[in-house]
Protein backbone atom coordinates (compact mmCIF):
# COMPACT_ATOMS: atom_id res chain seq x y z
CA UNK A 1 0.00 0.00 0.00
CA UNK A 2 1.50 3.22 -1.01
CA UNK A 3 2.19 6.07 1.87
CA UNK A 4 -0.15 8.77 1.16
CA UNK A 5 2.47 11.06 0.64
CA UNK A 6 4.52 9.78 -1.08
CA UNK A 7 4.81 11.05 -5.03
CA UNK A 8 6.69 7.82 -5.81
CA UNK A 9 7.38 4.15 -4.09
CA UNK A 10 9.55 1.55 -5.27
CA UNK A 11 8.81 -2.13 -3.63
CA UNK A 12 10.87 -4.88 -3.28
CA UNK A 13 12.15 -3.99 -6.60
CA UNK A 14 14.50 -6.72 -8.26
CA UNK A 15 16.02 -5.98 -12.11
CA UNK A 16 18.59 -7.77 -14.03
CA UNK A 17 18.94 -7.06 -18.02
CA UNK A 18 18.94 -10.32 -20.26
CA UNK A 19 21.86 -12.79 -19.99
CA UNK A 20 23.89 -10.29 -17.44
CA UNK A 21 24.12 -10.34 -13.61
CA UNK A 22 21.14 -8.72 -11.41
CA UNK A 23 21.37 -5.13 -11.28
CA UNK A 24 18.92 -5.20 -8.64
CA UNK A 25 19.09 -8.25 -6.88
CA UNK A 26 16.22 -10.25 -5.28
CA UNK A 27 18.15 -10.36 -1.76
CA UNK A 28 19.35 -6.63 -2.08
CA UNK A 29 16.12 -5.84 -4.00
CA UNK A 30 15.32 -1.78 -4.02
CA UNK A 31 13.04 -0.27 -1.33
CA UNK A 32 12.47 3.50 -1.67
CA UNK A 33 10.08 6.05 -1.10
CA UNK A 34 9.73 9.89 -2.43
CA UNK A 35 7.57 12.06 -0.76
CA UNK A 36 5.77 14.74 -2.42
CA UNK A 37 7.91 17.67 -3.96
CA UNK A 38 10.78 16.45 -2.81
CA UNK A 39 14.26 16.66 -4.53
CA UNK A 40 15.96 13.09 -4.40
CA UNK A 41 19.78 12.91 -6.19
CA UNK A 42 21.43 9.61 -7.28
CA UNK A 43 25.17 9.46 -7.38
CA UNK A 44 27.19 7.37 -8.03
CA UNK A 45 30.17 5.58 -10.52
CA UNK A 46 29.69 4.99 -13.93
CA UNK A 47 27.79 1.63 -15.08
CA UNK A 48 25.81 1.32 -11.26
CA UNK A 49 22.54 1.27 -12.23
CA UNK A 50 21.26 5.32 -11.82
CA UNK A 51 19.91 5.59 -15.05
CA UNK A 52 18.11 2.02 -14.94
CA UNK A 53 16.81 2.66 -11.59
CA UNK A 54 15.11 5.95 -13.32
CA UNK A 55 14.19 4.06 -16.54
CA UNK A 56 12.42 1.54 -14.06
CA UNK A 57 10.67 4.10 -12.21
CA UNK A 58 9.64 6.17 -15.52
CA UNK A 59 7.95 2.60 -16.52
CA UNK A 60 10.33 2.26 -19.88
CA UNK A 61 11.58 -1.13 -18.08
CA UNK A 62 10.16 -3.75 -15.79
CA UNK A 63 11.26 -5.31 -13.45
CA UNK A 64 11.46 -8.71 -12.45
CA UNK A 65 10.00 -8.33 -9.12
CA UNK A 66 8.29 -5.71 -7.08
CA UNK A 67 6.37 -3.10 -8.05
CA UNK A 68 6.44 0.94 -8.94
CA UNK A 69 4.06 3.36 -7.46
CA UNK A 70 3.66 6.98 -8.99
CA UNK A 71 1.02 9.49 -7.61
CA UNK A 72 0.66 11.41 -10.55
CA UNK A 73 1.86 12.04 -14.39
CA UNK A 74 5.90 11.68 -14.46
CA UNK A 75 8.07 12.90 -17.28
CA UNK A 76 11.59 12.30 -18.49
CA UNK A 77 14.03 14.97 -19.31
CA UNK A 78 16.78 13.32 -20.72
CA UNK A 79 20.64 14.24 -21.24
CA UNK A 80 20.01 14.86 -24.80
CA UNK A 81 16.68 17.26 -25.28
CA UNK A 82 14.01 15.87 -26.62
CA UNK A 83 12.51 18.75 -27.92
CA UNK A 84 10.56 17.81 -31.84
CA UNK A 85 13.57 19.24 -33.60
CA UNK A 86 10.96 20.16 -36.76
CA UNK A 87 8.49 22.07 -33.83
CA UNK A 88 9.76 25.66 -33.07
CA UNK A 89 9.44 26.42 -29.03
CA UNK A 90 6.21 27.47 -29.59
CA UNK A 91 5.01 24.32 -31.71
CA UNK A 92 6.83 22.02 -28.37
CA UNK A 93 4.48 23.63 -25.94
CA UNK A 94 1.75 23.09 -27.98
CA UNK A 95 2.22 19.68 -28.12
CA UNK A 96 2.11 19.27 -24.35
CA UNK A 97 -0.88 21.19 -24.25
CA UNK A 98 -2.25 18.67 -27.16
CA UNK A 99 -1.05 15.51 -25.11
CA UNK A 100 -1.22 16.93 -21.85
CA UNK A 101 -1.04 13.84 -19.08
CA UNK A 102 -3.71 15.36 -16.95
CA UNK A 103 -7.73 15.47 -17.62
CA UNK A 104 -7.66 19.01 -20.30
CA UNK A 105 -8.63 22.20 -17.87
CA UNK A 106 -10.43 25.06 -19.83
CA UNK A 107 -8.66 27.04 -22.44
CA UNK A 108 -7.89 29.57 -20.54
CA UNK A 109 -6.74 28.07 -17.33
CA UNK A 110 -4.30 26.03 -19.91
CA UNK A 111 -2.99 29.43 -21.58
CA UNK A 112 -2.18 31.07 -18.36
CA UNK A 113 -0.74 28.36 -17.54
CA UNK A 114 1.42 28.50 -20.94
CA UNK A 115 2.20 31.96 -20.38
CA UNK A 116 3.49 31.74 -16.93
CA UNK A 117 5.92 29.39 -17.61
CA UNK A 118 6.86 31.22 -20.48
CA UNK A 119 7.61 33.85 -17.99
CA UNK A 120 9.18 32.13 -15.31
CA UNK A 121 11.92 30.11 -17.67
CA UNK A 122 12.61 33.69 -19.74
CA UNK A 123 11.45 32.34 -23.26
CA UNK A 124 9.21 35.02 -24.84
CA UNK A 125 12.38 36.18 -27.02
CA UNK A 126 12.89 32.56 -28.38
CA UNK A 127 9.14 31.49 -29.39
CA UNK A 128 9.49 31.23 -33.29
CA UNK A 129 13.22 29.79 -32.99
CA UNK A 130 13.88 25.56 -33.58
CA UNK A 131 15.51 23.54 -31.13
CA UNK A 132 18.71 23.76 -33.33
CA UNK A 133 19.06 27.36 -33.45
CA UNK A 134 18.95 27.24 -29.11
CA UNK A 135 21.80 27.06 -26.77
CA UNK A 136 22.13 23.83 -24.93
CA UNK A 137 21.09 25.57 -21.81
CA UNK A 138 17.31 27.41 -23.42
CA UNK A 139 16.92 23.70 -24.88
CA UNK A 140 17.11 22.19 -21.56
CA UNK A 141 14.74 25.06 -20.03
CA UNK A 142 12.02 24.74 -23.13
CA UNK A 143 12.26 21.05 -22.20
CA UNK A 144 11.70 21.23 -18.49
CA UNK A 145 8.69 23.82 -19.56
CA UNK A 146 7.17 21.86 -21.80
CA UNK A 147 7.08 18.52 -18.77
CA UNK A 148 5.49 20.88 -16.71
CA UNK A 149 3.32 22.71 -19.17
CA UNK A 150 2.23 18.70 -19.83
CA UNK A 151 1.30 18.32 -15.95
CA UNK A 152 4.11 15.98 -15.38
CA UNK A 153 3.86 16.10 -11.53
CA UNK A 154 7.04 13.89 -11.22
CA UNK A 155 10.36 14.76 -13.14
CA UNK A 156 12.87 12.28 -13.35
CA UNK A 157 16.31 13.97 -14.89
CA UNK A 158 18.96 11.88 -16.12
CA UNK A 159 21.80 13.71 -16.13
CA UNK A 160 19.97 16.61 -17.66
CA UNK A 161 22.95 19.36 -17.75
CA UNK A 162 25.94 17.35 -18.03
CA UNK A 163 26.06 18.14 -21.75
CA UNK A 164 26.21 21.92 -21.10
CA UNK A 165 29.42 23.92 -20.53
CA UNK A 166 30.42 24.30 -16.93
CA UNK A 167 29.34 28.58 -16.46
CA UNK A 168 25.59 27.54 -18.66
CA UNK A 169 25.10 24.42 -16.37
CA UNK A 170 25.43 26.26 -12.80
CA UNK A 171 23.07 28.94 -14.37
CA UNK A 172 20.57 26.58 -15.96
CA UNK A 173 20.78 24.88 -12.86
CA UNK A 174 19.98 27.64 -10.38
CA UNK A 175 17.23 28.52 -12.83
CA UNK A 176 15.54 25.30 -13.36
CA UNK A 177 15.79 24.16 -9.40
CA UNK A 178 14.62 27.69 -8.41
CA UNK A 179 11.12 27.01 -10.57
CA UNK A 180 10.84 23.53 -9.46
CA UNK A 181 11.46 24.01 -5.95
CA UNK A 182 8.30 27.04 -6.20
CA UNK A 183 6.15 24.60 -7.80
CA UNK A 184 6.60 21.68 -5.25
CA UNK A 185 7.19 19.45 -8.28
CA UNK A 186 9.10 16.41 -7.12
CA UNK A 187 12.39 15.78 -9.01
CA UNK A 188 14.36 12.66 -8.78
CA UNK A 189 17.64 13.59 -10.23
CA UNK A 190 20.63 11.04 -11.64
CA UNK A 191 23.66 12.75 -11.46
CA UNK A 192 27.63 12.24 -11.30
CA UNK A 193 28.47 15.61 -10.07
CA UNK A 194 28.34 15.81 -6.63
CA UNK A 195 28.59 20.05 -6.33
CA UNK A 196 25.14 19.44 -8.59
CA UNK A 197 23.52 17.04 -6.03
CA UNK A 198 24.76 19.59 -3.09
CA UNK A 199 23.45 22.27 -4.39
CA UNK A 200 19.51 20.64 -5.78
CA UNK A 201 18.71 18.01 -3.41
CA UNK A 202 16.63 17.33 -0.72
CA UNK A 203 18.32 14.05 0.05
CA UNK A 204 21.28 12.56 -2.05
CA UNK A 205 21.61 8.51 -2.35
CA UNK A 206 24.99 7.43 -2.47
CA UNK A 207 24.88 4.12 -4.92
CA UNK A 208 26.93 1.38 -5.25
CA UNK A 209 27.15 -1.43 -7.89
CA UNK A 210 27.38 -5.01 -8.14
CA UNK A 211 24.27 -5.31 -7.06
CA UNK A 212 23.36 -1.63 -7.15
CA UNK A 213 21.96 -0.72 -3.37
CA UNK A 214 22.20 2.69 -1.69
CA UNK A 215 25.43 3.00 0.35
CA UNK A 216 24.09 6.03 2.35
CA UNK A 217 21.59 8.70 2.70
CA UNK A 218 22.68 12.26 2.91
CA UNK A 219 19.83 14.48 4.01
CA UNK A 220 21.01 18.24 2.92
CA UNK A 221 19.08 21.50 4.69
CA UNK A 222 18.33 24.94 3.47
CA UNK A 223 16.71 26.27 1.12
CA UNK A 224 17.26 24.96 -2.80
CA UNK A 225 18.99 25.78 -4.73
CA UNK A 226 21.83 26.63 -2.49
CA UNK A 227 24.32 28.74 -2.22
CA UNK A 228 27.49 27.44 -3.12
CA UNK A 229 29.31 29.60 -0.76
CA UNK A 230 27.61 29.36 2.25
CA UNK A 231 28.94 27.11 5.12
CA UNK A 232 26.23 24.27 5.13
CA UNK A 233 26.74 24.08 0.92
CA UNK A 234 30.78 23.30 2.18
CA UNK A 235 29.71 20.89 4.75
CA UNK A 236 26.79 19.15 2.87
CA UNK A 237 29.82 18.69 0.14
CA UNK A 238 32.68 17.31 1.84
CA UNK A 239 30.35 14.81 3.69
CA UNK A 240 28.63 13.86 -0.22
CA UNK A 241 32.80 13.54 -1.36
CA UNK A 242 33.03 11.33 1.28
CA UNK A 243 30.24 8.69 0.83
CA UNK A 244 31.05 8.85 -2.80
CA UNK A 245 34.97 8.29 -2.96
CA UNK A 246 33.77 4.95 -0.54
CA UNK A 247 30.97 3.82 -2.94
CA UNK A 248 33.89 4.25 -5.60
CA UNK A 249 36.35 2.37 -3.40
CA UNK A 250 33.91 -0.43 -3.57
CA UNK A 251 33.58 -0.35 -7.02
CA UNK A 252 37.02 -0.93 -7.56
CA UNK A 253 37.46 -3.79 -5.13
CA UNK A 254 34.68 -5.69 -6.49
CA UNK A 255 36.15 -5.34 -10.49
CA UNK A 256 39.57 -7.02 -9.27
CA UNK B 1 37.37 45.97 -59.21
CA UNK B 2 34.00 44.56 -58.37
CA UNK B 3 34.13 42.10 -55.85
CA UNK B 4 29.88 41.05 -56.15
CA UNK B 5 30.62 38.64 -58.61
CA UNK B 6 32.62 36.46 -56.17
CA UNK B 7 29.48 36.73 -53.28
CA UNK B 8 28.24 33.43 -52.97
CA UNK B 9 24.35 34.42 -54.02
CA UNK B 10 26.22 35.97 -57.41
CA UNK B 11 27.86 32.68 -58.12
CA UNK B 12 24.66 30.67 -57.69
CA UNK B 13 23.06 33.08 -60.57
CA UNK B 14 25.51 33.78 -62.87
CA UNK B 15 27.68 30.22 -62.99
CA UNK B 16 25.02 27.86 -64.25
CA UNK B 17 23.92 30.80 -66.40
CA UNK B 18 27.14 31.51 -67.85
CA UNK B 19 27.86 27.76 -68.78
CA UNK B 20 24.15 27.97 -70.15
CA UNK B 21 25.31 30.07 -72.67
CA UNK B 22 28.91 28.56 -73.27
CA UNK B 23 26.94 25.34 -74.02
CA UNK B 24 24.31 27.10 -76.46
CA UNK B 25 26.81 28.68 -78.48
CA UNK B 26 29.07 25.84 -78.51
CA UNK B 27 25.80 23.54 -79.56
CA UNK B 28 25.17 26.21 -82.30
CA UNK B 29 28.24 26.53 -83.19
CA UNK B 30 28.81 22.85 -84.10
CA UNK B 31 25.56 22.46 -85.54
CA UNK B 32 24.56 25.70 -87.95
CA UNK B 33 26.20 25.92 -91.36
CA UNK B 34 25.86 23.26 -92.82
CA UNK B 35 22.16 21.25 -92.63
CA UNK B 36 22.14 17.83 -91.30
CA UNK B 37 19.50 16.23 -89.56
CA UNK B 38 21.31 14.02 -87.55
CA UNK B 39 22.75 17.30 -85.59
CA UNK B 40 19.86 19.76 -85.55
CA UNK B 41 21.04 23.69 -84.17
CA UNK B 42 19.17 24.95 -81.02
CA UNK B 43 17.31 27.38 -83.95
CA UNK B 44 15.75 23.65 -85.50
CA UNK B 45 14.83 22.39 -82.21
CA UNK B 46 13.17 26.45 -81.18
CA UNK B 47 11.33 25.99 -84.67
CA UNK B 48 9.91 22.08 -83.65
CA UNK B 49 8.63 23.73 -80.03
CA UNK B 50 6.73 26.27 -82.10
CA UNK B 51 5.07 23.92 -84.28
CA UNK B 52 4.59 21.33 -81.70
CA UNK B 53 2.94 23.84 -79.32
CA UNK B 54 0.25 24.40 -81.91
CA UNK B 55 -0.28 21.08 -82.59
CA UNK B 56 -1.03 20.69 -78.92
CA UNK B 57 0.72 17.14 -79.26
CA UNK B 58 3.31 17.89 -77.35
CA UNK B 59 1.32 18.82 -73.98
CA UNK B 60 -0.39 16.07 -74.45
CA UNK B 61 2.53 14.06 -74.31
CA UNK B 62 3.85 15.53 -71.51
CA UNK B 63 0.58 15.45 -69.30
CA UNK B 64 -0.22 11.66 -70.29
CA UNK B 65 3.67 11.45 -68.38
CA UNK B 66 3.04 13.15 -65.95
CA UNK B 67 0.02 11.97 -64.83
CA UNK B 68 1.77 8.52 -65.25
CA UNK B 69 4.41 9.09 -62.93
CA UNK B 70 2.45 11.17 -60.56
CA UNK B 71 0.12 7.83 -60.08
CA UNK B 72 3.00 5.13 -60.24
CA UNK B 73 5.54 6.83 -57.97
CA UNK B 74 2.61 7.99 -55.94
CA UNK B 75 1.66 4.87 -55.38
CA UNK B 76 4.94 3.18 -54.81
CA UNK B 77 6.09 5.57 -52.44
CA UNK B 78 3.23 5.74 -50.33
CA UNK B 79 3.42 1.42 -50.45
CA UNK B 80 7.27 2.09 -50.05
CA UNK B 81 6.71 3.80 -46.56
CA UNK B 82 3.89 1.11 -45.30
CA UNK B 83 6.32 -1.50 -46.17
CA UNK B 84 9.39 0.01 -44.38
CA UNK B 85 7.19 0.73 -41.20
CA UNK B 86 5.81 -2.75 -41.16
CA UNK B 87 9.50 -3.91 -41.59
CA UNK B 88 10.15 -1.86 -38.91
CA UNK B 89 7.73 -2.46 -36.58
CA UNK B 90 7.30 -6.52 -36.86
CA UNK B 91 10.10 -8.83 -36.61
CA UNK B 92 8.17 -11.33 -38.29
CA UNK B 93 7.42 -9.72 -41.42
CA UNK B 94 10.97 -8.12 -41.69
CA UNK B 95 11.96 -11.59 -41.45
CA UNK B 96 9.30 -13.35 -43.53
CA UNK B 97 9.25 -10.53 -46.75
CA UNK B 98 12.51 -8.47 -46.14
CA UNK B 99 14.42 -11.06 -48.77
CA UNK B 100 11.66 -11.20 -51.29
CA UNK B 101 11.99 -7.28 -51.06
CA UNK B 102 16.06 -7.81 -51.78
CA UNK B 103 15.46 -10.16 -54.41
CA UNK B 104 12.83 -7.81 -56.29
CA UNK B 105 14.89 -4.21 -56.03
CA UNK B 106 17.99 -6.25 -58.06
CA UNK B 107 15.33 -7.23 -60.72
CA UNK B 108 15.54 -4.62 -63.53
CA UNK B 109 12.32 -2.75 -63.76
CA UNK B 110 13.17 -3.26 -67.49
CA UNK B 111 13.28 -7.02 -67.18
CA UNK B 112 9.37 -6.83 -66.58
CA UNK B 113 8.31 -4.77 -69.48
CA UNK B 114 7.49 -7.99 -71.26
CA UNK B 115 5.15 -8.97 -68.32
CA UNK B 116 4.02 -5.66 -68.14
CA UNK B 117 2.44 -6.29 -71.85
CA UNK B 118 1.18 -9.25 -71.31
CA UNK B 119 -0.72 -8.59 -67.95
CA UNK B 120 -1.81 -4.79 -68.72
CA UNK B 121 -1.53 -4.71 -73.16
CA UNK B 122 0.29 -1.22 -74.18
CA UNK B 123 -0.96 2.21 -72.74
CA UNK B 124 -0.98 3.58 -69.21
CA UNK B 125 -1.22 0.59 -67.40
CA UNK B 126 1.91 -1.31 -67.97
CA UNK B 127 4.07 2.19 -67.31
CA UNK B 128 2.42 2.86 -64.24
CA UNK B 129 2.96 -0.53 -63.40
CA UNK B 130 7.06 -0.35 -64.05
CA UNK B 131 7.08 2.95 -62.49
CA UNK B 132 5.55 1.34 -59.59
CA UNK B 133 8.20 -2.15 -59.27
CA UNK B 134 10.90 0.64 -59.94
CA UNK B 135 10.41 2.71 -56.94
CA UNK B 136 8.47 0.53 -54.33
CA UNK B 137 11.30 -1.72 -53.40
CA UNK B 138 14.03 0.57 -52.80
CA UNK B 139 11.62 3.02 -50.96
CA UNK B 140 10.78 0.40 -48.68
CA UNK B 141 14.90 -0.10 -48.29
CA UNK B 142 14.89 3.55 -47.49
CA UNK B 143 12.41 4.08 -45.15
CA UNK B 144 13.28 1.48 -43.43
CA UNK B 145 17.18 2.50 -42.89
CA UNK B 146 15.36 6.21 -42.21
CA UNK B 147 13.65 4.52 -39.23
CA UNK B 148 16.34 2.76 -37.98
CA UNK B 149 18.51 6.12 -38.15
CA UNK B 150 16.00 8.24 -36.21
CA UNK B 151 16.72 9.79 -32.96
CA UNK B 152 16.09 7.09 -31.04
CA UNK B 153 14.64 9.48 -28.03
CA UNK B 154 12.02 10.58 -30.28
CA UNK B 155 9.74 7.36 -30.05
CA UNK B 156 10.55 7.29 -26.30
CA UNK B 157 8.93 11.06 -26.23
CA UNK B 158 6.10 9.66 -27.87
CA UNK B 159 5.90 7.15 -25.02
CA UNK B 160 6.16 9.04 -22.11
CA UNK B 161 3.65 11.74 -23.49
CA UNK B 162 1.45 8.32 -23.77
CA UNK B 163 0.11 9.26 -27.51
CA UNK B 164 -1.76 6.51 -29.29
CA UNK B 165 -0.09 4.49 -31.96
CA UNK B 166 -1.55 6.67 -34.59
CA UNK B 167 -0.61 9.88 -33.01
CA UNK B 168 2.76 8.89 -32.52
CA UNK B 169 3.00 7.77 -36.30
CA UNK B 170 1.72 11.18 -36.97
CA UNK B 171 2.62 13.45 -34.59
CA UNK B 172 6.53 12.11 -34.22
CA UNK B 173 7.66 9.00 -36.58
CA UNK B 174 6.52 10.16 -39.77
CA UNK B 175 7.95 13.80 -38.84
CA UNK B 176 11.41 12.26 -38.01
CA UNK B 177 12.41 10.53 -40.75
CA UNK B 178 10.78 13.07 -43.07
CA UNK B 179 13.62 14.32 -44.00
CA UNK B 180 15.58 11.48 -45.00
CA UNK B 181 12.19 10.16 -46.67
CA UNK B 182 12.57 13.24 -48.99
CA UNK B 183 16.29 12.42 -50.08
CA UNK B 184 14.93 9.11 -50.87
CA UNK B 185 11.70 10.56 -52.73
CA UNK B 186 14.06 12.80 -55.42
CA UNK B 187 16.51 9.90 -56.20
CA UNK B 188 13.40 7.69 -56.78
CA UNK B 189 11.78 10.47 -59.00
CA UNK B 190 14.84 10.32 -61.18
CA UNK B 191 14.91 6.37 -60.91
CA UNK B 192 11.00 6.83 -62.22
CA UNK B 193 11.76 8.81 -64.71
CA UNK B 194 14.59 7.08 -66.63
CA UNK B 195 11.99 3.98 -66.18
CA UNK B 196 9.02 5.64 -67.76
CA UNK B 197 10.93 6.95 -70.47
CA UNK B 198 12.11 3.20 -71.52
CA UNK B 199 8.55 2.08 -71.25
CA UNK B 200 6.81 4.76 -73.12
CA UNK B 201 9.23 3.88 -76.01
CA UNK B 202 8.06 0.14 -75.43
CA UNK B 203 4.90 -0.32 -74.26
CA UNK B 204 3.07 3.47 -74.64
CA UNK B 205 0.49 5.02 -76.95
CA UNK B 206 1.34 8.51 -75.71
CA UNK B 207 3.82 10.33 -73.49
CA UNK B 208 7.43 11.57 -73.82
CA UNK B 209 8.90 8.06 -74.00
CA UNK B 210 6.86 7.39 -76.70
CA UNK B 211 7.13 10.82 -78.07
CA UNK B 212 10.97 10.13 -78.65
CA UNK B 213 10.58 6.89 -80.38
CA UNK B 214 7.84 7.84 -82.69
CA UNK B 215 9.83 11.22 -83.94
CA UNK B 216 13.26 8.97 -84.29
CA UNK B 217 10.93 6.24 -86.34
CA UNK B 218 10.38 9.33 -88.45
CA UNK B 219 13.97 10.77 -88.50
CA UNK B 220 12.97 14.15 -86.54
CA UNK B 221 16.44 14.09 -84.40
CA UNK B 222 14.94 17.70 -83.96
CA UNK B 223 12.02 16.51 -81.92
CA UNK B 224 13.88 14.07 -80.34
CA UNK B 225 16.13 16.44 -78.62
CA UNK B 226 13.14 18.44 -78.15
CA UNK B 227 11.56 15.87 -75.45
CA UNK B 228 14.47 14.96 -74.31
CA UNK B 229 14.86 18.61 -73.23
CA UNK B 230 10.95 18.39 -71.41
CA UNK B 231 12.10 15.63 -69.91
CA UNK B 232 15.34 16.80 -68.40
CA UNK B 233 13.23 20.49 -67.94
CA UNK B 234 10.33 18.62 -65.80
CA UNK B 235 12.50 16.58 -64.28
CA UNK B 236 14.81 19.35 -63.06
CA UNK B 237 11.61 21.69 -61.77
CA UNK B 238 10.36 18.36 -59.88
CA UNK B 239 13.56 18.25 -58.22
CA UNK B 240 13.82 21.73 -56.93
CA UNK B 241 10.47 21.49 -55.46
CA UNK B 242 11.62 18.59 -53.47
CA UNK B 243 14.95 20.77 -52.53
CA UNK B 244 12.76 23.86 -51.79
CA UNK B 245 10.58 21.71 -49.34
CA UNK B 246 13.98 19.76 -47.83
CA UNK B 247 15.39 23.40 -47.30
CA UNK B 248 12.41 24.47 -45.25
CA UNK B 249 13.94 25.27 -41.74
CA UNK B 250 11.25 23.02 -40.22
CA UNK B 251 13.18 20.27 -42.39
CA UNK B 252 16.40 21.89 -41.94
CA UNK B 253 17.47 19.89 -38.84
CA UNK B 254 18.74 16.56 -40.00
CA UNK B 255 21.86 18.85 -42.20
CA UNK B 256 22.27 21.62 -39.28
Amino acid sequence: MANSMAALELRDLSFAYPRREALLAANASMNLTIPCGEILALVGPSAVGKSTLLHLMAGHLRPQAGQVWRSGPTLVIYQKDALLPWLNVEENLQFAMTYALTPHSPGEVRQSARNALVESFQLSPYMSLFPRELSGGLRQRVEVARALLAGAEILLMDEPFSALDALTRVRVRQETFQILRRRRTTVVLVTHDLLEAAQVADRVLVLEPNPCRVRAEVRLEGEIPRSMTGMEFQRSFQELNRFALDSVDVRLESTR
Amino acid sequence: MDTNFFRPSMKLVVLPVLSFLIFSLAWWGLTTGESNSAWPSPTDVGRALLSEWQSERLWADWWASMSRIMIGAGFAIIAGIGLGLLFWSSLICRLALRPWVDFLRFVSPISWIPLAIMWFGIGDLPVIFLIFVSVVFPMTISTLAALENMPQLLPRVAQDFRLSRSSTLLEVILPAVWPDLLTAIRVMLGMAWVVMVAAEMIAGKQGLGFGIHDARNGMRIDLVILYMLLIGVTGWCMDRGLRWVQGRPRWRWKNG
